[in-house]
């Protein structure tokens, strides 16, 4: 199943009426950090929320607001005291209560060190050196695991910079700040479609693509502003996944202009300042101001 | 022709939420206050969207006192862990709805295996209705935003309007709505899909600039 698949059933898993195998199906993926999903799913809930606002308001009778506030009144959250707070009190409010016991369990120390601890002084030398080799094995071990946390560690890293932008484009959608366009695949690869996410207060693009063909080896997707006076200014690189889904931020730069049109070629790796290879997707803007 | 369109909800009042109008703190800066301690934000906030929350749950329990026990364990929960609202997921609003409507529906699934019965038809409490907004361009907002909602869910056909009506208020599961209803699962699940992928169409074309229409 793609994600533009997902997209529909999503709307059934917000709403609450999905099966439970497909509803475990659904969450699984969704843990799997898919920025394409999650963005769908707020698009969902945001449709969902929109369904009771048909109703019409119905005034609660006056005893609920008192009651709900004269509560809030007589319990306010509980403050939580550090427990380092409460040592510290325990300490000041009594030094002469503790130092007569921490008198004499150094002085038993003592006392274990010079008739325990010096004799057994050469075994335990013999068992340090047999322990530093052990750790030096564990530590070899140690570094080749580390490298395997480290590589799925940036891999977390990206989903969750991933989630994050979804999460926020889901944010963004609604304000009327916010403008979407929609892109389509041209004649060269039709099977293709994006959509931009403009937030005009934080004058960034959040770019979705979907059935793209991955860019042949040695060149790279690259999105363009386009002017009205017909400039094309480089937006950056991005590739898609195997299912031709792929994701992209980019700020709009200021002193741009009013932005006509947005396209996506193909580029050799590493982009160009001009796009040298024809439109695959493209889509008209219609109020850039 | 590619799309470019503009949400429009709201027109220029709704960022950070509702009451940017002159002398209104935004949903953001009540939750602020509320997460400080101070239950005059709570009560604000309680009546800006009490209202439309309980609206929410008589329409889902059809009872007034249980709706209204919802509302305040709502708004409790919010004053309790405000914490839990992730600005990054959802409006405030939308958090308020959401929790509503699994409060709601948690306690017509406990009252329908204590009774073994169905809940009677919706008690129409229109009398009771009034507008609750703090101004009256926010009355007129919402009155448009609840316009549209209904002009969506009206251009739906009658079998997926009650298949969705039913799925999202009553807490009935894909099977007990096919059951409720007398039809097969298949065609109950093919209608409440299709009517909300309809309703997410329509609803964007509105709140991008009513692209159309």
């Amino acid at each position: 199943m793609t994600c533009a698949e997902r997209r529909d059933d999503l709307l059934l898993y917000a709403a609450g009426v999905l099966g439970e195998d497909e509803r475990h199906e659904l969450r699984s993926h969704l843990d799997s950090g898919c920025p394409i999903c999650a963005g769908a799913l707020a698009e969902a809930e945001v449709v969902l929320n929109e369904i009771p606002r048909a109703l019409d308001p119905v005034a609660p009778s006056p005893e609920v607001r008192r009651r709900l506030l004269e509560r809030a009144e007589a319990s306010p959250r509980a403050l939580h005291v550090p427990p380092e707070a409460e040592t510290s009190g325990r300490v000041l409010a009594g030094p002469s209560a503790w130092f007569r016991p921490a008198l004499a369990a150094a002085l038993a120390a003592a006392a274990t060190f010079f008739l325990v601890v010096l004799p057994m002084r050469g075994r335990l030398e013999a068992l340090i050196e047999r322990q530093d080799v052990r750790i030096a094995e564990l530590e070899r071990a140690g570094a080749a695991a580390q490298a395997v946390v480290d590589r799925q560690s940036a891999e977390l890293e990206q989903l969750r910079a991933e989630v994050a932008v979804a999460r926020r484009v889901g944010r963004v959608q609604s304000r009327p700040e916010t403008l979407v366009v929609g892109l389509r695949g041209t004649e060269v690869e039709p099977g293709a479609g994006a959509r931009i996410f403009w937030d005009r207060d934080a004058g960034r693009w959040y770019l979705f693509v979907s059935g793209m063909q991955p860019p042949a080896p040695g060149t790279t997707h690259q999105l363009w502003f386009i002017t009205a006076s017909q400039q094309k200014v480089s937006a950056g690189t991005f590739t898609v996944d195997g299912n031709g889904d792929g994701s992209h931020e980019v700020e709009v730069p200021q002193g741009i202009g009013a932005i006509a049109m947005a396209a996506i070629t193909d580029e050799p790796a590493g982009g160009s300042a001009q796009p040298t290879g024809q439109i695959r997707v493209a889509g008209l803007l219609r109020d850039s101001t | 022709m590619p799309e470019t369109a503009r949400p429009a909800e709201a027109g220029r009042v709704t960022r950070g939420g509702r009451g940017t109008e002159a002398g209104l703190s935004t949903d953001g800066q009540l939750l602020g206050r509320i997460a400080a301690g101070e239950n005059a934000a709570l009560g604000e906030l309680y009546d800006r969207y009490g209202s439309t929350l309980l609206a929410l749950a008589l329409r889902i329990l059809r009872r007034k006192p249980d709706a209204e026990e919802v509302l305040g364990d709502v708004y409790w929960e919010l004053w309790r862990n405000p914490d839990r609202f992730d600005p990054m997921r959802a409006s405030l609003v939308g958090y308020l709805l959401t929790l509503t409507r699994s409060r709601a529906i948690d306690r017509v699934r406990a009252r329908r295996r204590s009774e073994e019965v169905h809940a009677p038809p919706v008690e129409t409490e229109r009398a009771d209705a009034m507008a609750t907004d703090p101004t009256p361009f926010a009355a007129a907002l919402h009155a448009e935003r609840g316009r549209r909602i209904r002009a969506a869910l009206g251009r739906l056909n009658a079998d997926q309007r009650r298949a969705i009506e039913l799925a999202f208020y009553s807490g009935l599961t894909h099977n007990e709505v096919a059951s409720e209803l007398g039809q097969p699962l298949g065609t109950v699940k093919s209608r409440i899909r299709q009517g909300l992928i309809q309703l997410r169409e329509d609803l964007r074309s509105a709140f991008e600039g009513g692209v159309g229409r």
